[in-house]
């Protein structure tokens, strides 16, 4: 079970986000509500890629970031995995050596098959990504991710760009991933209707508050 | 037929290239800060600075320098401190002269390459839990590769050419700071035209090459 307590003031912004959920490993947690709610930065907030003027973020009763006691833990030491709407890999390596730029120290040869099979990037290895089509970038930037094994991974509209059947195989693959790793999801997702056979539980924001939260059965 | 001397060309090369190394281990550092840093008071006046020499007279930075390097004055002091030689009138002074004079052509390519990265390989590289140091080295420098050759190219071609900076701070001693410029203008002052001819074909033909290979790179990039 991850407990996520966070508050944050961003004055460019003037918005102010009090959430205090849990949520845990099985299933993925969809976040829905409508645009320029906050839903990104409250994700990039978790990250550290934005430092809130005011604020504090508690992850599994861990003090991630107080600004009153000065503490900040910078993105590459926090353990939190992020997959941005646009996909973005690093243009001037192949994918193996995109997979390997984020290697894990602790991690097996075995958790790199079993990652590199679930995703099924066998055959794309080789190939550099400028010559990889849209679903393959997102399979190899979730695997970057997972390669790091984070402690959780927040998602930010990964399906936007993405066609129906994209859209359903992307699902299927976080889906298994969350089973096979055991790695808690938050995921940014506004087709509902889509994520309702594979989310846990919904939380609606509005305002910088959840509004409501939907469990799935 | 009169021997012709290729020592000035020779040590306008080596001018070229030692400042272009150090342009290069300099110009990435300062590059990167005021790619990184916002339009405050510091940064416009370190831009001006940096961006000078591309609009003062070459004689008036070369003047200035002279002073400088003078062993009565600071860095000619130190430099005589520590090295133990003068500074103006020397290869070294040259070299510290050319380094100035040419730090804009460095700066500004690798700037703008770095400017142009945005924010999101490193955001990207940085979620994957990466240390700064092997983001800059692994991911920020090859991939504005193209800016720091453009730069390197300009300031050689850029060495290659000084004249007024170099004549006032180094004179035109051969064989220690006559680089080909100067020793160009000397042998049309002795009307020896046909020396001129050689020496000027081979820099133009350098020029010429330096320029090839800096516009080839620029239609690689675009395609």
């Amino acid at each position: 079970m991850i407990n996520l307590k966070g508050f944050y003031y961003l004055k460019f912004k003037q918005f102010t986000l009090n959430i205090t959920f849990n949520f845990n490993n099985k299933g993925i947690t969809f976040i829905s509500g409508p645009s320029g709610t906050g839903k990104t930065t409250f994700l990039k907030c978790i990250a550290g890629l934005i430092k809130p003027n005011h604020g504090y973020l508690i992850i599994n009763n861990k003090i991630i970031q107080n600004s009153n006691k000065n503490i900040f833990t910078p993105v590459n030491k926090r353990k939190i995995g992020l997959i941005f709407q646009d996909t973005y890999l690093f243009p001037h390596i192949n994918v193996i050596e995109n997979l390997k730029f984020g290697y894990n120290k602790d991690i097996t040869k075995d958790y790199i098959e079993k990652i590199i099979i679930t995703l099924k990037l066998e055959k794309i290895l080789n190939r550099m990504v400028t010559k990889l089509s849209g679903g393959e970038k997102q399979r190899v930037a979730i695997a970057q991710v997972l390669l790091t094994k984070p402690n959780i991974i927040l998602l930010d509209e990964p399906f936007t760009s993405q066609d129906f059947n994209m859209r359903k195989k992307i699902i299927t693959h976080l889906n298994i991933i969350n089973k096979k790793f055991s790695i808690p999801m938050l995921c940014i997702c506004h087709r509902i209707n889509e994520i309702h056979d594979f989310g846990k539980k919904i939380l609606y924001i509005n305002n910088g508050k959840i509004k409501h939260v939907e469990n799935i059965k | 037929m009169q021997s012709i001397n290729f020592q000035p060309l020779y040590l306008s090369l080596q001018l070229a290239l030692i400042s272009t190394i150090l342009l290069i281990l300099i110009g990435i550092p300062i590059s990167w800060w005021l790619s990184q840093t916002k339009q405050n008071k510091t940064k416009i006046i370190i831009e001006t600075i940096i961006a000078l020499p591309l609009v003062i007279p070459p004689t008036i930075l070369g003047f200035y320098l002279l002073l400088l390097f003078n062993q009565h004055n600071i860095l000619g002091k130190i430099w005589f401190i520590i090295i133990g030689t003068k500074l103006a009138f020397s290869f070294p002074g040259l070299v510290i002269a050319s380094c100035i004079y040419s730090l804009p052509f460095i700066i500004q390519p690798i700037q703008l390459a770095f400017e142009k990265l945005g924010k999101r390989p490193i955001e990207q590289a940085l979620i994957l839990q990466q240390s700064k140091i092997k983001i800059f080295f692994k991911i920020i420098i090859p991939l504005s590769k193209t800016g720091i050759i453009t730069g390197a190219i300009l300031t050689f071609a850029h060495t290659l050419g000084e004249f007024g900076v170099v004549l006032m701070v180094g004179g035109n001693i051969p064989g220690k700071t006559q680089v080909i410029s100067i020793a160009i203008y000397e042998l049309v002052e002795e009307l020896n035209y046909n020396s001129t001819h050689i020496l000027s074909i081979i820099t133009i033909a350098i020029s010429s090459l330096i320029l090839i290979a800096l516009f080839s790179l620029n239609n690689k990039k675009t395609k």
